[in-house]
């Protein structure tokens, strides 16, 4: 045989060997499931779809929180508390701040002033008034824009369509993680209907009720029960509406009463006793407008203890009766929460949203729907569910998300999950303010960024 | 060109060194009188690893590209080794990085780094039609340390990899010297790789690395190859190997010239 014959024959045989590997070869792909829960009745929309804002005192007259030095013992306190002619009201003792009734005739001003010039103490101030960022308006899965939109009618009456993926992108976040069953997110706010077809099963249990001083966090508003179903209603479950935090559980914790007013007090006992009590998460759907070190604290209190706080940036912004915009209390508390402004279904940031420094993302507000108490609506006509706008809606998209981080990596210090979540952020408004701004800070969340391994191509 | 010049690993070699001396000496005659000889040799391999992710398997498509410098000694009759020191590029599908903060998957083209690698080559038949020799050889790709860009957050942030990787294996060879100028031979091989990625993030103050422990997925080879005698003082060798794997096949070619003086 030739060489040229023998080369050949070489050359024939590697060709079968390469030609082995092509057949072998195996080809993975990969199916998505999505699967939209279907709307049952007829959705109608309620407040015109206007943000609700609470008008009122800014804090709880006849009331001041004081924080003592921590080498003053109990007794010294309390005589101390007894000089001024105040009675005792609560102690949050984790924080060493006590609530106390100051006597008639003092204003709350003269009493603050008084007290501040004492130096055992630490701090003293009003106790300050939150509200609801927001309230639900009308009452499912291709109706709820803010997790997937496709352009679709988004189903608030006289809301237009949507902007295809003017969404967080929930849908693609879920194909890497649904949550987990041991991560609990506090929904410090109204309550929550027990009862409800899309929580009943994601309660953890009674929670706590600041407001009346008991256990049971019934929903006599129906604010806690809608942000709680945006967060973490049950999902995949052929009934209304999905959460973000499909697997997550809730912890209700009341702080608003029925007409949406929360003391600062009561914010900042209903914190510790969340962070105490198993949350990872705390959504904070309420805000006020004055600093308080006493909230300040509990949330520092959470982040040491692990805890993720989210917050409402507020809705006082422009075409608002009060024109307030800067960002409330507590997200106005930078190092210790997520401050979340509200953006629309076009992915634009809505004129009523609190603006400034504070501001950490945004997230859909407008026309978001959500779970509304079942004892509150007519069965026969509607179905538990509403359209609501506000911050109060954005906040639990964002508070979902940091469940879903929570339980996907536990080694996350709070730091790192408030940074993914920021960074990961779509710049929604990039043609008008590039880069983080005060108005959506750096964007709109988004999950699949945040939770779906990013691609790194040459 | 008689002789199939292979190399060895430190490791295989140090194990010929101990165990087998007797032998030495009495292997195949030697095909050619140079003790000392220079080439260069060109692999390309593409082979799938894994890791075990959360008590899951996973794998990834990692090709290499391999080009060095080699230079082989005859040590004493049918007893060669060799070294190679040359540059090696590896690139990895679909390769995860859960742990990071923000969770990133590498699909980002050749990595470069140093190629190192040592063979052994001894004969255990020799004189007929059909020779056979016993061959170890050990890789070393220690990575260089690659900067990329993650795509589409809010602010600007980075990730630097760095591979490196070893491949160990060690088989019999068996070749027909029926013809003149061709040598076509046939082996089997364990075949090993095994190694690390480390990946670190970071983007502002959210840092954050995590290692990849590979493994190959694939341990035993079948190659065929041919030397060429292109002339009584250059040699060339085509190979193509077959790794079976569950699931698949992966392979490798080489091609080889070697120069005697």
């Amino acid at each position: 045989m030739g060489i040229l014959k023998r080369i050949a024959a070489m050359f024939l045989i590697l060709g079968v060997f390469a030609s082995a590997y092509g057949l072998q070869r195996v080809h993975e792909e990969r199916t998505r499931k999505r699967e939209t829960p279907r709307v049952r009745q007829e959705i109608r929309r309620l407040n015109g779809g206007l943000s609700l804002r609470a008008e009122g005192p800014r804090f709880v007259p006849g009331q001041v929180l004081i924080r003592f030095k921590p080498s003053l013992g109990t007794q010294l306190i309390e005589g101390t508390l007894a000089l001024y002619g105040t009675e005792t009201i609560k102690r949050i003792p984790q924080l060493n701040v006590y609530q106390v009734k100051i006597p008639a005739g003092i204003s709350v001003e003269e009493m603050t002033y008084a007290l501040s010039q004492n130096p055992d103490v630490d701090y003293a101030g009003p106790n300050y008034i939150a509200r609801i960022a927001a309230t639900p308006n009308d009452r499912l899965f291709r109706y709820q824009y803010a997790l997937h939109n496709t352009g679709q009618d988004i189903g608030a009456p006289g809301s237009p369509n949507g902007k295809d993926r003017a969404d967080i992108r929930a849908t693609a976040g879920w194909e890497e993680t649904k949550g987990e069953a041991t991560t609990i997110i506090a929904i410090v706010d109204s309550g929550i209907d027990f009862g409800h077809p899309d929580l009943k099963n994601k309660i953890v249990s009674g929670g706590r009720d600041f407001v009346n001083d008991d256990w049971d966090a019934t929903d006599d508003l129906d604010h806690g029960t809608f942000v709680a179903g945006i967060a973490a209603a049950e999902t995949n479950n052929n009934e209304g509406m999905a959460g973000v935090a499909w697997n997550c559980k809730i912890l209700p914790v009341k702080v608003l009463d029925a007409y949406g007013i929360a003391e600062y007090i009561n914010i900042a006992a209903a914190i510790i006793w969340a962070a105490d009590n198993g949350a990872q998460v705390i959504n904070l759907s309420l805000g006020g407008d004055a600093a308080a070190d006493a909230l300040r604290d509990a949330l520092r209190y959470a982040y040491e203890k692990g805890v993720v706080v989210v917050a409402a940036a507020g809705n006082y912004g422009a075409g608002t009766g009060t024109y307030n915009p800067a960002v409330q209390y507590p997200a106005a508390y930078d190092a210790y929460c997520l401050a979340v402004a509200a953006t629309d279904y076009n992915d634009t940031q809505t004129t009523w949203s609190c603006f400034g420094p504070e501001v950490d993302v945004a997230a859909p507000g407008d026309s978001v729907l959500g779970t509304y108490p079942t004892y509150m609506t007519d069965l026969t006509k509607y179905l538990p569910y509403a359209f609501g706008d506000g911050t109060s809606a954005s906040a639990p998209h964002v508070a979902g998300l940091a469940a879903l981080l929570k339980g996907l990596k536990p080694w996350l210090s709070v730091d790192d999950i408030m940074n993914i979540i920021r960074f990961s952020a779509d710049d929604v408004n990039s043609g008008e303010y590039p880069g983080r701004d005060n108005y959506i800070g750096y964007g709109r969340i988004n999950m699949e960024k945040a939770l779906v391994p990013i691609k790194i191509t040459r | 060109m008689k002789s199939r010049p292979m190399c060895c690993g430190t490791l295989v070699f140090v194990l010929f060194l101990g165990f087998t001396p007797a032998a030495f000496g009495q292997a195949r005659p030697p095909s050619d009188t140079s003790s000392f000889r220079p080439g260069l040799e060109l692999e390309y391999g593409s082979r799938t690893v894994g890791w075990t992710e959360d008590g899951q398997e996973a794998t990834s498509k990692m090709t290499s590209f391999l080009a060095s410098l080699v230079l082989e000694f005859k040590i004493q009759p049918g007893f060669l080794l060799a070294a190679r020191v040359g540059y090696s590029s590896t690139s990895f599908e679909n390769l995860v990085f859960r742990s990071l903060p923000l969770s990133i998957e590498l699909e980002a083209g050749g990595i470069g780094g140093l190629l190192l690698g040592a063979e052994v080559e001894k004969a255990l038949v020799a004189g007929g039609t059909f020779s056979l020799d016993v061959v170890g050889q050990f890789l070393a790709s220690l990575g260089l340390a690659k900067k990329w860009d993650i795509p589409g957050l809010a602010v600007e942030g980075s990730v630097q990899g760095k591979p490196t990787w070893m491949k160990a294996s060690l088989g019999p060879v068996l070749a027909y010297r029926g013809w003149e100028g061709v040598t076509p031979f046939l082996y089997p091989r364990l075949d090993y790789i095994w190694g690390k990625f480390k990946l670190e993030e970071t983007i502002q103050e959210l840092k954050g690395s995590e290692e990849r422990d590979i493994k190959a997925k694939a341990i035993f080879g079948l190659g065929l190859g041919a030397d060429l005698e292109l002339s009584t003082r250059l040699l060339l060798r085509g190979e193509a190997a077959l790794y079976p794997r569950e699931g698949g096949t992966d392979y490798s070619f080489t091609v080889r010239t070697l120069f005697a003086f």
